[in-house]
């Protein structure tokens, strides 16, 4: 694991994907992970972003060589898993099946005048339900006492991806 | 924390709750060195982040 940085340089990141977008090396994205959960609920430490693309290039590589190249041009480092911006740690996920829905259903925002689309509530609930972890269930438990929950939406993602919320 | 104060932070700019997440960064980096600091004052002969009695019996020095 990298150096924890000292700052989190997401205007930077967040201008690094539109230029992706913009390069055509991905069709659209959104801020996914312990970021998006922070834009609903109060804030809790976390060493990376990750951010969650919907590929143009269809093959199994979903075309990060390229999209790594285009970072490393504009001066990014990679450190295993990672593509680092100012140390700051980031993973570029290719989306599909429940989290390209939720990048295809993100909800615009501003950070710093910079555009950017984050994941609503509902699909970051469903996404920690269908991976689990201690940290998912804590995330679940944070979104659902702070975040507006839109309950019938939540009910259908749950339902048409069989997913189920555990016990709180 | 209390529900309320959860909700007070919750309800925070993105900016500011950023700003706060960084924070705890540097916070965790500066206990984190201070915890290393400490450990070598303890244990300075192993050069080891144990006790030389743990050190002494670790997996990798018992395959020798």
């Amino acid at each position: 694991m990298p150096d924890e940085p000292s700052a989190i340089p997401l205007a930077d990141v967040l201008r690094a994907a539109n230029e992706l977008v913009s390069a055509g090396l991905i069709q659209d994205y959104a801020l996914g992970g312990a970021l998006a959960a922070i834009y609903y609920t109060e804030p809790f430490t976390t060493y990376d972003a990750d951010i969650i693309f919907v590929a143009t290039d269809k093959t199994l590589s979903a075309g990060i060589p390229a999209i790594y190249s285009h970072l490393q041009s504009k001066g990014w480092r990679v450190e295993r898993e990672h593509l680092l911006i100012k140390d700051f740690p980031v993973q570029f996920l290719a989306a599909s099946g429940l989290t390209e829905e939720a990048v295809r259903n993100a909800r615009p925002i501003e950070y710093e005048g910079v555009q950017a689309k984050v994941f609503r509530p509902e699909y970051i609930i469903a996404i920690a339900a269908s991976v689990g972890r201690h940290k998912d269930l804590a995330r679940i438990e944070q979104l659902m006492s702070h975040a507006k929950i839109d309950k019938a939406l939540l009910d259908d993602i749950l339902r048409r991806y069989k997913l189920k919320l555990p016990k709180l | 924390m209390k529900p309320e104060m959860r909700d007070v932070l919750a309800r925070q700019s993105f900016e500011d709750k950023i700003r706060k997440v960084s924070e705890l960064i540097q916070l965790s980096r500066k206990v984190k060195a201070q915890r290393a600091r400490e450990d070598g004052r303890n244990y300075p002969q192993t050069g080891s982040r144990y006790p030389s009695s743990i050190a002494a019996t670790s997996p990798k020095d018992s395959k020798k």
